[in-house]
């Protein structure tokens, strides 16, 4: 009974690792939705309506999306320490395992600090009465979205030659890419240009579709199908990256 | 008897980082049931002998075999066969020892009771059954290292790679971390491929000891093997050139030379450092020969 001994031991340690630091970090998760729902819904946006939607409940989408992105696509800094720093990696590679149970671990364990997180929004939203339906669809379009950003901090953290180059790709990728892809605004506001070029951000359209799920209007096939691509794309990738670790 | 083929087998291995030969084709294997040391200075090759050896890192070129079968690092069966203890500790650090050994038994398939009965064996063999619970971070150097043994043991490997594990202990932890790879070697049957800078290390615990230096194997034997290679006795004189030694074979001729020369003069066995010394011109852990060496018979 050894099928997913890959999944399952990886899961494992870094859920024990999480939980060694779980208060700290999920307070941490709880401040900064609160502020922008505040900055932004309450300072900005009250009455003001978009294609149909309350400013706050399509800020909502938006803000649910950037911060299980963060959380998701964090795990990368994790596994970065991991790596070159406790060398924990190590005792991955030497195991009797498949590499993409190594990354199926990994993308587990970003789901799960992306859930906590999704979770908390939706006391908040309770808490503010907003309007939004929580569908299977939205659910599956959220684990979607919490894939795809694990398997990008997995990826970025493989790559990367050192530590530090972490924190220069989330300046200049994962921060950009959240800002311009339809999290605080409409795609449909901005310029042509922009408009073309966020379609290659994934989370345009992770945001789009969860969006519409949680509004309880259609979904765009394209976009769902577009995310489809994108997680295929990515586990590709991450497999491929996981044996080579070492150098 | 029949001749089964050795544990380990490797032939013209090599292996360049970006800049720089770290392997220059070496050969080398372990039979069943030996400590092998694997002895050089910093810098020589050795934990990059064994990344390659254990599946985590690729060699440019050459080949590596188990029990005679072409070493396949996806091949799980390969690595089931084999522990590591890797030179820098590898544990989680906020994490108990035990819970350090369970992700371990996880990702090499055991499970429940089983998997409980085998931590609390091998942290009995380690002797570390006190320190169960206690986060690894807390614990001494000494008993870190014999935490990051016992979990290379969890899974019953053959062969144990043990990359310099008395590095950085005092006098005391090396001593237990000495009885305990003896022991694994003789009352548990593991192979042992051991690397060390240490030449007393490898004189008091290796079978066969084999010499690398620079990316290049430079002498194997056992440790009384490479002794003799260079005579038995040492006479050491210093002169205006500096300090060099004398190698003879029989002690009167060793004190007939001596008292012919001037200076200060010492007598001594040949110990397995001046092999080390004569067969790569080095001193170890210095990295260059402070004395010159002649041979006399
Ligand atoms: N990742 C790397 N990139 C570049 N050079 C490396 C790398 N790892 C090792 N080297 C070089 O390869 C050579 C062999 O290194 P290795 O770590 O195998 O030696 P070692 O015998 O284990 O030494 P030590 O006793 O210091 O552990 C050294 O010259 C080292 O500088
Ligand atoms: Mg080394």
């Amino acid at each position: 009974m050894s099928v997913c001994s890959g999944i399952l031991g990886v899961y494992y340690r870094e859920i024990r690792v999480f939980k060694t630091r779980l208060l700290r970090s999920v307070a941490a998760s709880m401040v900064s939705p609160a502020l922008f729902l505040i900055a932004f819904g309450y300072g900005l946006g009250r009455g003001q309506v978009y294609g149909g939607q309350h400013y706050l409940d399509f800020l909502f989408a938006g803000l649910l999306a950037m911060s299980t992105l963060n959380a998701c696509y964090g795990v990368g800094t994790d596994i970065n320490i991991a790596r070159f720093y406790l060398r924990v990696f190590d005792e991955y590679l030497i195991a009797p395992v498949p590499r993409w149970q190594i990354v199926a671990g990994e993308t587990l364990y970003g789901m799960t600090r992306g859930g906590i997180n999704a979770l908390l929004f939706f006391i908040y939203a309770l808490a503010a009465g907003l309007h939004i339906q929580v569908t299977p669809l939205f659910l599956a379009a959220l684990a979607m979205h919490m894939a795809l950003f694990s398997l990008l901090g997995f990826i970025v953290a493989l790559s990367v030659k050192k530590h530090g180059d972490q924190f220069a790709i989330n300046t200049f990728v994962v921060t950009p890419m959240t800002f311009l892809s339809g999290i605080f605004f409409p795609i449909s506001e901005a310029p042509a240009v922009l408009r073309w070029l966020v379609q290659v951000f994934p989370v345009s359209h992770s945001v789009a579709v969860m969006r519409s799920a949680l509004a309880g209007q259609a979904v765009n096939p394209v976009q769902l199908a577009a995310l489809f691509l994108f997680l295929a794309a990515l586990a590709w990738l991450a497999i491929r990256l996981a044996g080579r670790a070492q150098g | 008897m029949p001749e089964y083929p050795p544990l380990l087998t490797v032939r013209a291995l090599s292996k360049s980082y970006r800049h720089k030969q770290a392997l220059g084709g070496i050969d080398l294997e372990l039979r069943a049931g030996e400590i092998l040391a694997f002895l050089g200075p910093n810098g020589a090759g050795k934990t990059t002998t064994v990344n390659i050896l254990t599946g985590l890192l690729r060699q440019d070129s050459g080949e590596i075999s188990y029990s005679g079968v072409l070493f396949d690092p996806e091949n799980a069966a390969h690595k089931r066969a084999i522990g590591v203890v890797p030179q820098e500790n590898n544990l989680d650090r906020d994490l108990t020892v035990a819970e350090n050994l369970r992700i371990h038994g996880y990702l090499f398939g055991l499970r429940g009771r089983e998997l409980t009965r085998r931590i609390d064996e091998t942290l009995e063999l380690v002797d570390l059954q006190e320190q169960k619970n206690q986060a690894a971070a807390e614990l001494s150097g000494g008993l870190k290292r014999r935490a990051v043994i016992a979990r290379a043991l969890l899974h019953h490997p053959a062969i144990l790679f043990l990359d310099e594990p008395s590095a950085g202990l005092d006098p005391v932890s090396r001593r237990a971390i000495h009885s305990l790879t003896r022991r694994l070697n003789r009352a548990e049957g593991v192979s042992i491929f051991l690397t060390t800078h240490y030449i007393e290390e490898a004189d008091i615990l290796a079978s066969r000891v084999i010499l690398i230096n620079a990316g290049a194997i430079a002498a194997t034997g056992s440790p009384a093997e490479l002794k003799a290679g260079i005579g038995k006795y040492a006479v050491e004189f210093s002169n205006d050139n500096g300090e060099s030694t004398l190698y003879f074979e029989d002690r009167a001729r060793a004190a007939e030379e001596a008292a012919a020369l001037p200076g200060e003069i010492r007598i001594r066995e040949v110990s397995l450092e001046d092999a080390f010394i004569r067969l790569t011109g080095k001193t170890i852990g210095e990295g260059s020969a402070a004395s010159k060496h002649r041979r006399r018979s």
